[in-house]
């Protein structure tokens, strides 16, 4: 009887609460289907996501067992003459140091979305040293320098030297001359042109005009404050370029400013390296970092005898290994750079890069110079991790490169890295 | 896909359903049907658990409504049906349970409100039904929305705790302890009504 009565009363509820819950329940119950149906297809998709990385994800962390990598071109010793580090030289956690202003001078790019990645090697096209082209080459700049200045060069000799396993000419005009000096070489590849003062504070004047530039400008405030002085480097030289590219360095007590004018599009390396592989005209300034004004600079000429195209060749296309995979490397200690020396790698505090701030992309040609008088370029993560700050205020960075390719023998090298270490 | 989009799209508004009922045609109860004939089974079976039985609910649900509009005109086609369905499918619960017991959600979801009302048997009966509905109905109002679907899903439909929980996308153990927080409320209301428990 109770429960007659109960729902003798339930059905006496006032309308409006049960159209309320009868509207209610008929939301709820299209709600409800809807997250069956987002349910399922997020089972669906968890269950696609678990495939996707058996399939793909899987092989990639097997590969960092090295297993795969056996195969690969270059070995972690190939690697280590890069930096010009020896059996002798331990290599293990080595990093560089940089000090900057701000984490913007660090000129970090975005990392490629590539594939492959390609290396190269650097083969310079052999020409004959000629003494009368280099005579020419010296001749029409200093004529051209000797209006702007408007500084009259007196005698110079040429002479023909070794320079490592190459040839040169070179010229220098009177070294303790307290006044515009400059220097031009001819190798069998390349020219190259200096010029200085060694009055004035250093500062250039090119018909009557300052080359200065402001420290606490833009990079685009620097180019249009030196529009002028680019035109008549230009006449000077004789060539036109169309890009530019600001490269801040800055050491504890130093700011040093380098501005190249060159053709992006002249060769693919141009895009990752700091100075362009191209002919290129550079103003180089170096103050101290409390000068507001830097005006000592040195200007400087590359022009290569050939093409850069024909100079850098590319070896071969190789797996970029993803960033995940170089950080694996990183945390193990499988690193490169840093200090050459064994006794100041032994003094170098250890640091962790867990957690670091920056990684870029960047190929490094440097010193490997193999019975074929070859150098090659390997791409490679630069990671950086603040360390500290400076007196000065700028920020202290560790840098450090992980190989953005594979590389075979990692772990042989670096056990015997650390053996060698101890043993010297 | 196709075809469900179709058949879909061939359901009635509420309202021309009524109007269909007004016309006395009886095109209105094969529209009703064929928009709330699970609807109104689920409310059934919650109450009687048994398909057959839920089949002649449904009958009687159908000429209950075409009974009672006109002179009816629901705003709300749903609730009025559900409204029908239940008083329907409760009488048929009420003749079943006196022959046997049966394993109805409507047996378990009434036990835990029996000890609330008493089982008057006097003239006043009506009066005092008529009297709780209105102090309940109040009580009701003065819960939260969720609360109140809480209550009426689970006493007025008999829905399971677990399809209260799905229906809300709470736990299981949220929605009971939600039942007995209403429940106490509810005891507490009735008796300061002066209701005898």
């Amino acid at each position: 009887m109770r429960s007659e009565k109960l729902n003798e009363i339930l059905n006496q509820l006032d309308d409006d609460i049960v159209e309320e819950f009868v509207k209610k329940s008929e939301v709820l119950e299209k709600q409800s289907k809807r997250r069956k149906l987002l349910s399922r297809v997020t089972a669906f998709a968890a269950c696609l996501c678990l495939i996707i990385s058996a399939v793909v994800v899987a092989p990639l962390l097997r590969e960092l067992d090295f297993s795969n990598w056996e195969n690969a071109q270059y070995s972690a010793e190939d690697i280590a003459k890069i930096f010009n580090t020896s059996n002798y030289d331990s290599t293990t956690n080595a990093y560089l140091k940089k000090g900057v202003p701000n984490s913007k001078y660090l000129n970090i790019s975005i990392i490629p979305n590539n594939k492959y990645l390609d290396t190269y090697i650097y083969q310079e096209p052999k020409h004959q040293l000629s003494e009368a082209d280099f005579r020419l080459f010296v001749e029409s700049l200093l004529t051209n320098f000797s209006v702007a200045l408007n500084h009259e060069f007196s005698q110079y000799f040429i002479e023909e030297s070794q320079y490592e396993t190459n040839k040169r000419l070179t010229a220098v005009y009177d070294l303790n001359q307290n006044s515009y000096v400059f220097f031009a070489q001819q190798y069998q590849y390349d020219y190259y042109f200096t010029i200085h003062n060694n009055s004035n504070n250093g500062t250039i004047y090119l018909d009557g005009e300052a080359v200065q530039i402001e420290q606490g400008f833009s990079d685009n405030e620097i180019i249009a404050s030196i529009e002028g002085i680019k035109n008549k480097l230009f006449d000077i030289f004789g060539v036109s370029f169309k890009d530019f590219k600001i490269v801040h360095r800055y050491l504890l007590d130093t700011a040093m400013v380098d501005i190249y004018f060159y053709d992006k599009d002249a060769h693919p390396l141009n895009l990752t390296q700091e100075k362009p592989v191209s002919d290129s005209i550079c103003i180089s300034f170096k103050n101290a970092l409390s000068d507001n004004l830097l005006s000592q600079s040195i200007i400087c000429y590359y022009k290569n005898r050939t093409l850069p195209t024909a100079s850098y060749d590319v070896v071969s296309k190789q797996r970029m290994i993803s960033i995940k995979e170089a950080e694996k490397l990183l945390y193990k200690g499988y690193v490169f750079g840093g200090h050459s020396c064994k006794l100041c790698m032994a003094e170098q505090d250890k640091i962790s890069f867990e957690g670091y701030d920056f990684v870029d992309l960047e190929y490094v040609f440097e010193y490997v110079i193999d019975p074929t008088q070859a150098s090659y370029g390997i791409p490679f993560y630069a990671f950086y991790k603040q360390i500290g700050t400076a007196e000065n205020g700028n920020l202290i960075y560790a840098k450090t490169y992980v190989p953005a390719i594979k590389v075979r023998g990692y772990e042989e090298y670096f056990e015997s890295q650390i053996q060698n270490h101890t043993a010297n | 896909m196709v075809l469900q989009r179709e058949s879909h799209k061939n359901v009635l508004d509420d309202k021309d359903i009524v109007e269909l009922y007004w016309q006395r045609d009886e095109a209105a109860i094969s529209e009703t049907d064929k928009k709330y004939k699970k609807y109104l089974f689920t409310v059934a079976y919650n109450i009687v658990h048994d398909t057959p039985d839920c089949e002649e609910c449904l009958n009687d649900t159908y000429i209950g409504a075409w009974n009672s509009i006109p002179p009816s005109r629901p705003s709300v086609l749903r609730a009025f049906l559900t409204t029908i369905m239940r008083r329907i499918a409760i009488n048929r619960y009420h003749s079943k349970i006196k022959k046997s017991a049966i394993p109805s959600e409507m047996t378990v979801s009434l036990s835990e409100l029996e000890d609330f009302i008493d089982d008057g048997s006097s003239a006043e009966e009506k009066l005092d039904t008529y009297i709780i509905s209105k102090i309940i109905s109040g009580y009701l109002r003065s819960l939260s929305e969720r609360n109140r679907y809480i209550f009426m899903s689970r006493y007025y439909l008999a829905n399971t705790v677990n399809k209260i929980a799905s229906d809300l996308n709470l736990s299981c153990s949220t929605v009971n302890k939600e039942l007995a927080f209403i429940r106490k409320g509810l005891k507490e209301k009735l008796e300061s009504e002066g209701i005898s428990i």
